[in-house]
């Protein structure tokens, strides 16, 4: 009797979350890096505020991403150092859903980190979210879906290649780029008050679900070595 | 039953295994040997659905480890390789623990006839984080992993590297253990000798390729 | 809306048949090799016919002067391109599917040349840019989205240089091959919204090219076609040698 998937890729999730905590390193390490580049940009930027906003959405999120590239490429150190990662093949069940579990948990560490980019933001950057809040965090998270989807994919694949580190942002950047267009574009129609249109969320929307089904349908293949 | 069948894997410009064919029927304890590099481990992970062979093709029960159904039967397959394949930052029971929720095992039912701490002896270290611990009861919460799912056939790849006095001798009531239960077991070793009397067959290999194939020099009493 | 539906099906149904006759035809790598006995020939014919057709027949620009003859090489490489990430992740599929080494050498073969062209693509496109829109790079649609095509398919082959010749390297190569050609529409996507509309001159056949220059654009398309053909089978047979080679200094090390 094998469990069905769903109850594997939440295993999966509640064992990557534990080691979060457990470890706390990889959080810490996103956190601080996000706090240092927001206050070497509140010192590099012109100071004044009408100056500024116009580059706030895109400053956003390459600041996400850089912080995400921290995170998501040690998603799966912890599965390489003891060969851990075999418990994860020998799951009894399509590996699509170990993807799964490994994307959610890197999901809610991206969504936290955002927020706490944002926050960040707000504070030292004189960011007003106020009313762009709702739209603003709608954003974030299918944002935050789309990198970790993409990101966990593509961390699973540099972890067996040499120079991973340096492979990781060439595999994932030009990939992104549509993620980040769209994201930073919504991002600043939420702060300027404007409506985004039903288009721009589908289509941010279809990007996570395209990529999702895409990692869902090889990851059998990136485990096996 | 494990087939293979013309089983070739190639790293870049190596070939770890160059052909080899052979069988090893139900409740056999096979002894693979062989000098480093010969093509043990690599042997081993593909019959752990590890490692993907490059040519030629393995069953166990009838099943490919890379075909259609492969999934369901993984847990029947317990491997123990020269890597823990376990988390060095949870302890050994929520390492455990996680195994047994990938295979659908409550804790009742791994906690009943068969208890991985109690028969491995590691109950006074389960709250330890595997990262503390000495190398002897590392392999041995590495082993009591890939009993959790009561395989049937157990593949242990130099089993005894790390292990004292008393951890061998409860490595060696295992394998028998696992033979009065008709299990398989494969082993991988390049030291042979003084464990030959636990197996009933002795595959050798060489470069790759199949050196030797018998029964062990020494049966079991 | 109506009426441009049915081109859009049409297109897109032809582009499907186009592919799978082509799949068939890449399946068979002795076939595809052998092809070159014929598209070597062909495309030195085509090639010859296009630089004359470039030099001699089509006319000056009045607006643009001679640099817009650049024009003859810049967009015959853009199918190409494309046809060569397509194959790329054509191959890619084929070897997850199969695990035939063929079909990663299609990948392998595909994707090289496909960057090739793709950078005669970057390197044609700002030559012409400078004097005619007076920037060396203006971040216009469809050359952007020709720029970041080529760092996917580079990023693949830096992927397939650092795990060179092994399954785990086939196997991710494929899969970034897959994955970088569904990243492709939303990349033309993202830019069309950056840009909101793009610089380039409408499709040749709906702006009224005259004949002349129309013919020398469609002999230049089909010679680079064709060229692209005999390129891809000449570097699937090297990576058969190669592979032959490889197999050959294995079996000796025994």
């Amino acid at each position: 009797m094998s469990p069905p998937g769903p109850r594997i890729a939440m295993a999966v999730l509640g064992k990557d979350l534990l080691l979060d905590l457990r470890t706390r390193e990889r959080l810490g390490h996103m956190a601080v890096f996000a706090a240092l580049v927001v206050v070497l940009l509140g010192l590099t930027l012109p100071t004044s505020r009408a100056a500024r906003s116009d580059w706030i959405p895109a400053l956003l999120w390459i600041v996400f991403l850089f912080t995400s590239l921290l995170g998501l490429s040690r998603s799966f150190q912890a599965e390489t150092e003891e060969g851990a990662v075999a418990m994860l093949i020998q799951a009894p069940c399509d590996r699509g859903w170990v993807f799964l579990g490994k994307a959610a948990a890197n999901l809610i560490a991206l969504f936290g980190i955002q927020l706490w980019t944002a926050l960040l933001f707000g504070i030292f950057l004189d960011v007003d979210w106020g009313p762009a809040l709702p739209a603003a965090l709608g954003v974030a998270f299918l944002g935050a879906a789309g990198l970790s989807a993409l990101g966990s994919l593509l961390s699973a694949m540099s972890m067996f290649v040499r120079f991973r580190d340096f492979l990781f942002p060439i595999l994932l950047f030009p990939l992104v780029l549509p993620l980040l267009v769209f994201a930073s574009r919504m991002t600043a129609t939420a702060l300027e008050g404007g409506a985004i249109s039903g288009l721009a969320w589908s289509a941010l929307a279809l990007y996570d679900w395209i990529f999702g089904c895409i990692g869902y349908f090889v990851f059998d293949y990136v485990l096996e070595d | 039953m494990i087939e293979v069948r013309d089983l070739e894997k190639q790293y870049g410009n190596v070939l770890a295994l160059r052909g080899i064919s052979l069988e090893i029927p139900t409740g056999t304890a096979a002894l693979v040997s062989g000098p480093n590099g010969a093509g043990k481990s690599t042997l081993l992970r593909i019959l752990a659905g590890l490692t993907r062979p490059t040519r030629g093709r393995v069953a166990i029960d009838g099943t490919d480890p890379f075909g259609k159904g492969a999934a369901a039967r993984r847990g029947r397959v317990g491997f123990v390789g020269q890597e823990l394949a376990l988390y060095g930052e949870l302890t050994v029971e929520e390492n455990l623990r996680f195994c047994a929720q990938l295979h659908g095992l409550d804790a009742a039912q791994t906690g009943g006839e068969f208890d991985p701490l109690r028969d491995l002896d590691l109950a006074p270290v389960a709250r330890r984080r595997v990262q503390t611990l000495s190398q002897g009861y590392r392999r041995r919460a590495s082993i009591a992993r890939a009993l959790l799912t009561r395989p049937e056939v157990l593949l242990l790849d130099e089993p005894w590297n790390g292990l004292d006095a008393e951890a061998t001798r409860h490595l060696a009531r295992l394998i028998a253990r696992e033979r009065e239960q008709g299990h398989t077991v494969v082993v991988a070793a390049h030291a042979v000798a003084e464990h030959a009397h636990l197996f009933n067959r002795v595959i050798q290999l060489e470069a790759g390729r199949l050196a030797g194939d018998g029964s062990a020099s020494a049966e079991p009493e | 809306m109506e009426t441009d539906l049915v081109p859009l099906l049409r297109n897109t149904l032809a582009g499907i048949i186009g592919v799978v006759l082509l799949a068939w035809f890449v399946s068979d790598e002795d076939r595809a090799i052998r092809s070159t006995r014929v598209t070597g020939p062909l495309s030195l014919i085509l090639g010859v016919l296009w630089l004359g057709m470039v030099v001699f027949y089509a006319p000056i620009e009045k607006v643009q002067g001679i640099v817009q003859k650049i024009f003859y090489v810049h967009v015959p490489c853009v199918p190409a391109a494309y046809l060569g990430f397509l194959f790329t992740a054509v191959g890619g599929i084929g070897y997850l599917r199969t695990h035939k080494l063929s079909w990663d050498r299609v990948a392998q073969s595909s994707a090289e040349v496909g960057v090739l062209f793709c950078t005669l693509i970057l390197l044609s496109g700002p030559i012409w840019a400078k004097p005619i829109w007076g920037h060396w790079w203006v971040w216009d649609l469809r050359l952007t989205s020709i720029l970041v095509l080529w760092f996917i398919y580079v990023a693949y082959l830096f992927l397939r240089g650092l795990a060179f010749g092994s399954d785990t390297a086939r196997t991710f190569a494929a899969i970034y091959g897959i994955v970088g050609t569904a990243g492709i529409p939303f990349v033309y996507y993202a830019i069309d919204i950056v840009q909101g509309s793009t610089l380039h001159p409408e499709n040749p056949a709906r702006a009224g090219l005259p004949p002349e220059m129309a013919w020398t654009l469609i002999v230049g398309i089909l010679a680079f076609l064709v060229f692209y053909f005999y390129l891809t089978a000449q570097r699937l047979e090297i990576a058969r040698v190669e592979e032959q080679v490889r197999r050959t200094l294995m079996a000796e090390q025994a």
